[in-house]
C-alpha cells in the first residue's frame, strides 16, 4: 500500500507540471493587462500616465521577456511560494487560505447532503423500478439535472426574501465560531449546489445498482435463498457504489472551485468567485495558483477515489 | 491683493446634518454595500469608489465637499484657509488637537509629508495624481498648525483638488519610516479607526474616540460589505445592508421600493458621470472630421434622454460638463452646438450630406462597448439605432472590461469608435476636459488626436481665476471639442441612491467618491 | 421417463409417497419484451428421482436454463413468467408456496450451479462468507459452526489449503477454484436437487473432467440428484443417467442417455450428434451438418419447430405441432415419423449418408513453407507502470521459443488451453504483438521486424478470424461497410461500384445473401456474422489465415456450418490455415498437422491422424482423456484418468519442464531442464525426457 501511495504521489509531479506551464503561458496568450484593468477600468477622474502604467508594470514584473517570469514564478512555486496577487499585492497563499474554509464546508455539506439523498433514493428507485416510487424519484432527480444549481439558489433567496424578509447572512463565520450562524449562510448554497449532485448521484446509483443487480453473483445469492433486502444490502450496495464513488468524488473536487456562478449568487467569499475576480482582474499569479490548487485537488481526489476502490473492493486491494 | 477668504467654524458644521430637526442619535453599527473591492490601502493609488467607501472614513483630507451645499467647499483638517488674489499662494490654518489613531498628534508636517508624496513620490510609491499637483512649486510649513502651497501659474482647480477625496493625509512619521506604508496599513485622523479587512468579503471600520470633531461620529462603527449586482439589491431589500452609495438602476430602485415600502428613501441627482462616444482617429474614415461630425449630428440627445431615462440610469442632456454645474452650458448655450440641436430631422440632413462628402454614404463599422448591463449596453443599442437612421451599418462589439481596455490600448488601439465613460470625483473642469485634450497630453483620451487649439483652450481656462472669463472659455472649447468630435459626449448620468430611512445625516452629491467620511451619518433606532 | 402429463389432475398431491424428487408439467414460460411476447419454454415436462443424473441438452436459447430458472423461481422479474405448469418438489408445488416459503427451499433443499464461475461470485465478499451465509440463513449456525462446516466442504471439493482459502477473495481462485467454491456453495445445506447449469462451459478441458468428476461423485456419495444443463453431448453421455433434448422452447427426445445416443427417435437428435466431430470415428470429408437457423421464439412457425431444418420433413409436420409421445418404452419423442425412425434408424429417413466418404488427402509442397517460425518468443511486460520501480517489473513469457512450418494449402491446428499461448503465437504472427525473440519466414521473407510497405503487403496476405462474432464487428457499420473496409484502405478496388459488387461476390462466397450488405451486425444470427467475418478477410485475397477459436462461440448446429465453409474455401482458394482452438474434436477433424501447446511452449507436434491415434506426450494423452465422447457405451468402457491440479501461472513457470507439476510420468529428472522437441518418430514431435 505505501508502494502504491508513493507512485501515486510520484506520478502527480509530471501532471502538477504541466499544469503549470499550460495555465502560466495560455494566461499570457489572453489579450488584457493586469495593470490597465487595475487603474484604468473605473478610473475615479485620475491621469493616469503611461509612465505610471509602466512603473507598475515593471513593479509586478510584467516587463521582463516570459521566461524569466516563468522560471521566478516556477522556482518560487517549487518551493511553496505562489507569489503575490497582481491585484492585491498580498500572497496568493493567503489569499486562497481565507476562503478556502468555506469552499470546503459548502463542498463537504453539499457533498453529505448527496450522498445522503443519493444513496437510498437511487437504491429505493432501482428496487422499485417502474413503480411510483421510482417514477418520483426519478422525477426528482431530473429536475436535479435540468435545473442549474445557481437558479436554484436565486429561487431560494428570492423565496426567504418575499416569505421571511430575509437573507442568509452576508459575512462569513466559522462553524467553530458560531455553528448556528455559519449554518444559516451555508445551509442554503449547499441545498442549492447539493440538490443536482444528488440528482447526478441518484441516477449513478440507480443505474449501477440495476447493472449490479444483473449479476450473476446476485443470481447466486437469490439461488442460496438471501433475503430480497439483504441481497440489494450484502451483496449489490457495495459493488454498485464503486462508479457512485467516482461521481462523488469528482463533484467534490469540482466543487472546490466551480461554484462560480453559486457562490455569486449567495455572495459568498469562496475560491470560486476569487476565481472570477482573478480572471476578470487578469490577476494571472493568482489564475495560477488557483488553477493548481484545483489540480491538486482533483489528482487528491483521485487518489481518495483509488483508496476507497481498494476499500470496497478486495481485487483492487491485493493487486 | 484681493483676499478669497471663506471661513468655517466648528459650529457651522453642525448645522449641515439632514433636517435641523432631528437630533443625531449615537450608537449602532452601519451595513452598507460596496460593489466592488480595493486592491490595495493606499490612497494616493487608488482611482475606484470601491475604495473610497470602505476606506475614507479612516482618514482626513485638508479640504472636503459640503455635501448639503455641494458644489461647497469646507475645511476638513484646514480650519480656514487664504487664497492670494494672483492665485499662486495658498495657505492654510490647521485644526488644533487632531491626533491619528495610533495617538500621534496631526501637524503641519503631515499635510507636507501627505502632499510631497502625492507630487513626487519615492520610488517604488504610486502617485496617481501626480499630474493633478503639477503646478505646486513648494509647500511650506511656518509653524505646526500652517501649511503654506505656491504655485507655478495659477490653477482654477487647485482649491477643488485639495477638497479630493483621495488625498488622505498620512501621517509623516509613518513614511518617513515607510513610505510605501499606507499601502498595507490604515492609520490616519478620521472619524473611524480600522478594525478588520476580510479580503472578498467586508471591511470593518469603529469609532474613533479621538476623534477632533467632539461628538463624532455618531455611529459605533460601520460594515462595508462587497457585494454587488442581484445579490446587492436582495441585501437591501433583505434590510441586510442599508444603503449603498453608488448608485441603482431605475429598476432597482422601483423594486426596493416596491419591497420596502415607506421604509425606504430615495435621493437622486444629476451625476458627474457621462458616456461618450470615441472615434478612432488613427482609423479610417474616421480620421475625417466630416464623418465624425455626422455620426456626432445623427443622435439625437433629446429624445434619447428621455427614452433612456425609464430604462437606465442615464437622464440629463449635457456638454463637457455635468448639466446643472455652473460652470457648465446652460439648455440656451447647448442647442447651438452641432448635434445637440432640437430640430433633429435637419441634423440627419447634414449628417448624410457630410457622409456623402466623405466618400462613405454608406459607412459600416464596429462599435466597441463594454458588456456592462447598465448603463452601456442600452446606450450603445440607443446609438446604434440613431446611426442606422442615416444609413450607417453598425456592428455592437460588447467587450468585458479586461477586452475592452485592451481595444483601447494606447499604443495600437485596434476599435473603430468605442463608447467611453468620462466619471469624475468632483465638478472640475481641469477633471472634465482631460479626455479632449490632445493624445501626448492626456492618458484617458482613446481618440489619439492631437489639437493643440483644444490644449491651449484647456491651459487658458485653467489658468483662469474669473469665474466668468473661464466660463466664456469653457464654452469656446466646448465648441471646438463638438466641431471637430473627436470624443463627444452623450448623455450624462442619473444617480439614484434608495437607503433605508433609518439611516440619517447622509446627503447625495453628483459624485459617487465626495462625502463618504460617514462622521455625519446616524442612526435613527 | 416413466409417466408423463396425460394423467394430469390423478397426479394429486400424494406429497412425499412420489417416488419423484422433482415433477415439471407442462410448464410453459414467457418473456414480455418490448418487441412482444417471448415463448421461451412451451409445455416442457419431466421427473427426476432421487440420486440421479437427469440431463437438459439442446443448443443456446432453447428454453433449458429459462426451465430451471423458474424451477427456481428466480426468472428475472417483471419480464419473465411461468403462465403455465407445474412443478412439483417432493410433491409440493413450487409455483403456489409464498416468497418466503420459496426461499427457505432456495438453497436449502434445491442448489444452483451457475456457467460462470468467474461472475457467479460476489467479488467484494470472502469466500468464506458466501459458503458460510446459506448455513446461517437456512441452518441457524453459529458463526464459528459456520466456518468449520465451511472448511470441511472446502475439503470435500478438493480445495488445498481450506483454511487460509476461507478468507480470500474470488479474485484470488482461478476459474475451475472458483467452480469448486460454487459447488461447495450448493452443497453446503445438503440440498436434496443440484441444478448445474453449464457448470463447465467455461473451464478448459481437463479442468471440466475434474469438476463433472466431482459433481458426479458427490451426487452419487451424497445422493443429490442432478439436473445438468449443457450443450456438450459428451458430457451427457459420460454422466447422465437420462437425457431430454430441448429444441426451440419444446422437448424433442427423451429418455434414457445410453438409448437416445444409440438410436436416436427425433431428427433434431440424430442431427445434432452427427454434426459434432468426434474423436472416436474417423473423420468424414466433411461434417454433415443441420442447414438453417433455430426459429425466432418471438414468433414461431405452427407445427413441427424443426420442421424447416428437417430432411425427413412431412406436410404433417407443420400443421399442429406433433406431441410428445412414447415411441418404445421408456422413450418419448415429439416427431410424427418417430416410429419409422424407429424402425429404419436415421439413415433410412435420409437424415445422414449410410457411408461417409473418406477425406481426400492433400497434396503439399513440403519443400518450400509458407510460414517458418523458429524459436518464436513474446513475452509481455506486467507489473508497475511506473519506470521508477525497475526491480519490480516482471514478465510473461506467453510464448517461448516455438517452432513449427505450415505448407501452403494446409491447416495446422494449434490447441492448449486457456492460457497456453495459443493466442499470442496468432497475433503475433500477426503482427499484432512484436515478437521478443526468434523469426517468422513468410515466402521466403523475414516478416518479424519487417516495417513499411513490406509490413503492409504481409499483413495483406495474412488475414485473421476471431472467436467473437459479436465484439470483432464495428456495430455502427453495414455488413457491406465492414467488409469493404479493408479493400479501400489497401485500395483493391478501384471505386465504390466495384467495392460494392465485390461485397456481393464474397458474400455468396460464404453463404449469405447480397441483400445482407445493408444489414448491421446486430440483426445476424452468431453463425451469420461469423460468416462476415470470414468474408472481411477472404476480402484481402489472403494466403494465410488466422483462425482463432471462430467456431467455439457458436452452437453445435452452426459450428458444424462454419466449419465446412472453411473447408470449403479453403480448398476453392488454396488457403492456408492456422487453427487456433481449445476443442481438439474440431482441431483433429480440420487440421492436417496438429500442434499442442501448454504455458507457452510446444508438447507435441504430429501429422493429425498420428497425434490422435497414438499421442506420445503425457499432456496430449490428458487433454485427449479428459474430452469426454458422444457416446455412452463408448464412455462406459473408457478408463479415463483426471488430469489434476492446475495450470501453474505463466508469471511463476515450474522449472524444468513446464509440465511436470501435473504429469503422471514425471520423475525428478523433469525437474532439472527445459525438454526440447525432439523428433520421436518421423514427423512426429514430442518434448518429454519420459519416452
Amino acid at each position: 500500500m505505501l508502494r502504491f501511495i508513493l507512485h501515486r504521489t510520484l506520478l502527480m509531479v509530471p501532471t502538477l507540471l504541466g499544469v503549470a506551464v499550460l495555465v502560466f503561458f495560455m494566461l499570457r496568450l489572453m489579450p488584457g493587462d493586469p495593470v490597465a484593468t487595475m487603474l484604468l477600468g473605473d478610473a475615479g477622474g485620475a491621469n493616469i500616465s503611461k509612465e505610471i502604467i509602466e512603473a507598475e508594470r515593471a513593479r509586478l514584473g510584467l516587463d521582463q521577456p516570459l521566461y524569466v517570469q516563468f522560471f521566478k514564478w516556477f522556482w518560487g512555486a517549487l518551493q511553496g511560494d505562489f507569489g503575490f496577487s497582481m491585484w492585491t499585492g498580498q500572497p496568493v497563499s493567503y489569499e486562497i487560505a481565507i476562503r478556502l474554509e468555506l469552499s470546503l464546508q459548502v463542498a463537504v455539506m453539499a457533498t453529505m447532503l448527496a450522498v445522503l439523498l443519493a444513496l437510498p433514493l437511487g437504491t429505493l428507485s432501482a428496487i422499485f423500478k417502474d413503480t411510483w416510487i421510482d417514477q418520483v424519484i426519478r422525477m426528482f432527480s431530473i429536475a436535479g439535472l435540468a435545473v442549474p444549481s445557481f437558479w436554484l439558489g436565486m429561487i431560494i433567496i428570492l423565496l426567504l426574501l418575499s416569505v421571511f424578509s430575509w437573507i442568509p447572512p452576508l459575512t462569513f463565520t466559522s462553524f467553530v465560531e458560531d455553528p448556528w450562524e455559519n449554518l444559516s449562510q451555508l445551509i442554503w448554497p449547499a441545498l442549492a449546489v447539493g440538490y443536482r449532485y444528488s440528482a447526478v448521484s441518484t441516477r449513478m446509483m440507480r443505474s449501477s445498482i440495476l447493472e449490479v443487480l444483473q449479476e450473476d453473483y446476485i443470481r447466486t445469492a437469490r439461488a442460496k435463498g438471501v433475503r430480497e433486502r439483504l441481497v440489494v444490502a450484502r451483496h449489490a450496495m457495495r459493488n454498485a457504489l464503486l462508479p457512485v464513488v467516482t461521481v462523488i468524488g469528482l463533484e467534490f473536487a469540482f466543487l472546490i472551485g466551480g461554484l462560480v456562478v453559486t457562490e455569486q449568487v449567495f455572495n459568498l467569499n469562496g475560491i470560486g468567485k476569487l476565481f472570477v475576480q482573478a480572471v476578470a482582474r487578469s490577476d494571472f499569479t493568482m489564475i495560477q495558483a488557483l488553477v493548481l490548487l484545483v489540480s491538486v485537488f482533483f489528482v487528491l481526489i483521485n487518489f481518495v477515489i483509488d483508496m476507497l476502490y481498494a476499500f470496497l473492493d478486495p481485487r483492487i486491494r491485493y493487486h | 491683493m484681493k483676499l478669497h477668504a471663506l471661513l468655517l467654524s466648528a459650529l457651522a458644521l453642525a448645522a449641515t446634518g439632514a433636517s435641523a430637526a432631528e437630533t443625531p442619535k449615537t450608537g449602532g453599527v452601519l451595513k452598507f454595500a460596496v460593489g466592488a473591492e480595493p486592491p490595495n490601502y493606499d490612497c494616493h493609488a487608488q482611482t475606484s469608489f470601491a475604495f473610497i467607501h470602505p476606506v475614507r472614513p479612516h482618514y482626513n483630507t485638508l479640504l472636503k465637499f459640503d455635501t448639503a451645499k455641494y458644489p461647497a467647499i469646507r475645511g476638513d483638517l484646514a480650519e480656514s484657509w487664504k487664497v492670494s488674489n494672483d492665485g499662486l499662494t495658498y495657505n492654510f490654518k490647521l485644526r488644533k488637537g487632531v491626533k491619528f489613531h495610533d495617538g500621534s498628534a496631526f501637524s503641519s508636517e503631515d499635510i507636507k509629508a501627505t502632499y510631497d508624496r502625492l507630487r513626487n513620490p519615492q520610488p517604488g510609491v504610486r502617485s496617481v495624481r501626480q499630474a493633478t499637483y503639477a503646478d505646486i512649486a513648494s509647500i511650506e510649513t511656518p509653524d505646526a498648525l500652517t501649511v503654506v502651497f505656491k504655485l507655478k501659474k495659477p490653477n482654477s482647480g487647485m482649491l477643488a483638488s485639495f477638497a479630493s477625496p483621495w488625498d488622505c493625509v498620512y501621517s509623516a512619521a509613518k513614511l518617513k519610516q515607510d513610505p510605501k506604508f499606507p499601502e498595507r496599513n490604515i492609520m490616519g485622523t478620521g472619524p473611524f479607526t480600522f478594525a478588520g479587512h476580510v479580503a472578498g468579503s467586508h471591511w470593518t471600520g469603529r469609532k474613533f474616540d479621538g476623534y477632533f470633531e467632539k461628538g463624532k461620529p455618531y455611529l459605533n462603527g460601520y460594515v462595508a460589505i462587497f457585494i454587488s449586482g442581484a445579490p446587492m439589491v436582495n441585501a437591501l431589500a433583505a434590510g441586510e445592508v442599508l444603503a449603498e452609495f453608488r448608485g441603482h438602476s431605475p429598476a432597482d430602485r422601483d423594486r426596493l421600493l416596491k419591497t420596502l415600502g415607506d421604509k425606504a428613501a430615495v435621493q437622486e441627482t444629476p451625476w458627474v458621470c457621462s458616456l461618450v462616444v470615441t472615434f478612432n482617429t488613427r482609423k479610417k474614415p474616421f480620421d475625417d472630421v466630416r464623418v465624425r461630425r455626422a455620426l456626432n449630428l445623427a443622435v439625437d440627445r433629446w429624445g434619447g434622454a428621455q427614452a433612456l431615462s425609464k430604462v437606465a440610469l442615464v437622464r440629463h442632456v449635457g456638454g463637457i460638463l455635468r448639466p446643472g454645474y455652473e460652470l457648465a452650458a446652460s439648455e440656451k448655450e447647448l442647442v447651438t452646438y452641432p448635434g445637440w440641436s432640437k430640430d433633429i430631422n435637419k441634423s440627419r440632413e447634414e449628417a448624410r450630406r457630410l457622409l456623402k462628402e466623405a466618400g462613405v454614404p454608406n459607412l459600416s463599422f464596429t462599435f466597441t462597448n463594454r458588456n456592462i448591463a447598465m448603463p452601456y449596453v442600452p446606450v450603445g443599442v440607443f446609438l446604434i439605432d440613431q446611426w442606422r437612421q442615416i444609413g450607417v451599418n453598425v456592428k455592437h462589439e460588447q467587450l468585458e472590461t479586461r477586452l475592452y481596455l485592451a481595444a483601447q490600448q494606447r499604443d495600437n488601439p485596434t476599435y473603430d469608435a468605442a463608447l467611453d465613460f468620462n466619471c469624475d470625483f468632483m465638478d472640475e473642469p481641469n477633471l472634465q476636459l482631460q479626455k479632449y485634450l490632445s493624445h501626448d497630453r492626456s492618458a484617458i483620451n482613446y481618440a489619439q488626436q492631437t489639437d493643440r487649439v483644444l490644449d491651449g483652450l484647456y491651459d487658458k481656462q485653467s489658468g483662469e481665476l474669473d469665474k466668468k472669463k473661464r466660463y466664456a472659455l469653457l464654452r469656446e472649447f466646448e465648441k471646438r471639442a463638438f466641431e471637430q468630435a473627436y470624443t463627444v459626449p452623450t448623455i450624462w448620468w442619473h444617480r439614484i441612491i434608495v437607503h433605508h430611512k433609518p439611516m440619517k445625516g447622509w446627503h447625495i452629491t453628483p459624485s459617487h467618491y465626495v462625502g463618504q467620511d460617514l462622521a455625519d451619518v446616524w442612526l435613527d433606532q | 421417463m416413466d409417466q408423463l402429463t396425460a394423467l394430469g389432475g390423478a397426479q394429486a398431491p400424494a406429497a412425499s409417497h412420489s417416488p419423484w424428487l422433482l415433477e415439471v408439467e407442462d410448464l410453459h414460460v414467457h418473456f414480455v419484451t418490448t418487441r412482444g411476447v417471448v415463448r421461451a419454454v412451451e409445455g416442457i415436462s419431466y421427473k427426476v428421482k432421487p440420486g440421479e443424473t437427469v440431463a437438459l441438452v439442446g443448443e443456446s436459447g432453447c428454453g433449458k436454463s429459462v426451465s430451471s430458472l423458474a424451477i427456481m423461481r428466480l426468472l428475472a422479474k417483471p419480464a419473465g413468467r411461468v403462465v403455465a405448469g407445474r412443478i412439483l418438489f417432493q410433491g409440493r408445488n413450487l409455483l403456489e408456496l409464498s416468497e418466503d416459503e420459496m426461499r427457505e427451499i432456495r438453497g436449502r433443499d434445491i442448489a444452483m450451479i451457475f456457467q460462470e464461475p468467474m461472475t457467479s461470485l460476489n467479488p467484494v465478499l470472502t469466500i468464506g462468507f458466501q459458503i458460510m451465509e446459506p448455513l446461517l440463513i437456512h441452518l441457524g449456525m453459529t458463526e464459528e459452526q459456520a466456518r468449520a462446516r465451511a472448511m470441511d466442504l472446502l475439503k470435500m471439493v478438493g480445495m488445498p489449503d481450506p483454511e487460509r482459502r476461507l478468507d480470500q477473495y474470488p479474485h484470488q481462485f482461478s476459474g475451475g477454484m472458483r467452480q469448486r467454491v460454487m459447488i461447495a456453495i450448493a452443497l453446503s445445506c445438503n440440498p436434496r436437487l443440484i441444478i448445474a447449469d453449464e457448470p463447465t462451459t467455461a473451464l478448459d478441458v481437463t479442468i471440466q473432467a475434474q469438476i463433472l468428476k466431482l459433481m458426479k461423485d458427490l451426487s452419487r456419495d451424497l445422493g443429490i440428484a442432478l439436473v445438468m444443463i449443457t450443450h456438450n453431448l459428451g458430457i451427457v453421455a459420460r454422466y447422465a443417467d437420462r437425457v431430454n433434448v430441448m429444441y426451440a422452447a419444446r422437448l424433442a427426445e427423451q429418455g434414457a442417455a445410453a438409448a437416445v445416443f444409440a438410436k436416436p427417435l427425433h431428427p433434431y437428435t440424430a442431427g445434432l450428434l452427427r454434426s459434432v466431430p468426434r474423436l472416436d470415428q474417423p473423420r468424414g470429408a466433411r461434417l454433415e451438418t443441420i442447414e438453417g437457423l433455430p426459429p425466432n421464439l418471438l414468433d414461431p412457425q405452427p407445427g413441427c419447430r424443426f420442421a424447416p431444418r428437417c430432411p425427413a420433413q412431412r406436410d404433417a409436420c407443420v400443421a399442429a405441432p406433433p406431441p410428445l409421445a412414447e415411441v418404445e418404452p421408456h422413450r418419448y419423442s415429439a416427431c410424427v415419423r418417430a416410429k419409422e425412425m424407429a424402425r429404419v434408424g436415421p439413415t433410412g429417413l435420409g437424415l445422414q449418408s449410410a457411408n461417409p466418404q473418406p477425406p481426400v488427402p492433400k497434396r503439399l509442397d513440403k519443400a518450400r513453407p509458407l510460414m517458418k517460425v523458429d524459436d518464436l518468443k513474446t513475452y509481455f511486460e506486467v507489473g508497475a507502470g511506473f519506470q521508477v520501480f525497475k526491480n519490480t517489473r516482471s514478465e510473461v513469457r506467453a510464448v517461448d521459443g516455438i517452432s513449427f512450418e505450415v505448407f501452403r494449402g494446409e491447416t495446422v491446428g494449434l490447441v492448449g488451453e486457456s492460457g497456453c499461448g495459443k493466442t499470442t503465437v496468432g497475433r503475433t504472427l500477426l503482427r499484432l504483438e512484436e515478437a521478443t525473440g526468434g523469426e517468422m519466414v513468410f515466402e521466403g521473407a523475414n516478416v518479424t521486424r519487417a516495417g513499411g510497405q513490406q509490413l503492409k503487403d504481409y499483413r495483406r496476405k495474412i488475414q485473421v478470424i476471431f472467436q467473437d462474432p459479436y465484439s470483432s464487428l464495428n456495430p455502427r457499420m453495414t455488413v457491406g461497410e465492414i467488409i469493404a473496409e479493408p479493400m479501400r484502405v489497401y485500395r483493391l478496388v478501384p471505386d465504390a461500384k466495384a467495392a460494392r459488387d465485390r461485397v456481393a461476390e464474397l458474400l455468396t462466397q460464404v453463404g449469405l445473401f447480397e441483400y445482407m450488405a445493408e444489414r448491421y451486425p446486430h440483426e445476424l444470427s452468431g453463425g451469420q456474422r461469423q460468416r462476415v467475418g470470414i468474408a472481411r478477410a477472404l476480402a484481402m485475397e489472403p494466403s494465410f489465415i488466422v483462425c482463432d477459436e471462430p467456431v467455439s462461440a457458436l452452437d453445435v448446429s452452426i459450428q458444424a456450418q462454419i466449419i465446412n465453409l472453411l473447408e470449403a474455401l479453403q480448398e476453392k482458394y488454396r488457403l492456408t490455415f492456422l487453427f487456433i482452438a481449445h476443442d481438439l474434436a474440431v482441431v483433429r477433424h480440420i487440421s492436417n498437422r496438429v500442434i499442442v501447446m501448454y504455458l507457452g511452449r510446444v508438447m507435441e507436434i504430429a501429422d493429425r491422424d498420428t497425434l490422435y491415434a497414438e499421442p506420445l506426450h503425457p499432456y496430449t494423452r490428458a487433454l485427449l482423456d479428459a474430452v469426454p465422447i458422444p457416446d455412452p457405451a463408448l464412455e462406459a468402457k473408457r478408463e479415463y484418468r483426471v488430469l489434476g491440479g492446475e495450470v501453474p501461472s505463466p508469471l511463476n513457470p515450474p522449472r524444468g519442464c513446464v509440465f511436470h507439476t501435473r504429469c503422471p510420468l514425471a520423475g525428478d529428472e523433469c525437474k532439472m531442464a527445459i525438454p526440447g522437441l525432439r523428433e520421436v518418430r518421423p514427423r512426429h514431435f514430442a518434448a518429454c525426457i519420459k519416452i
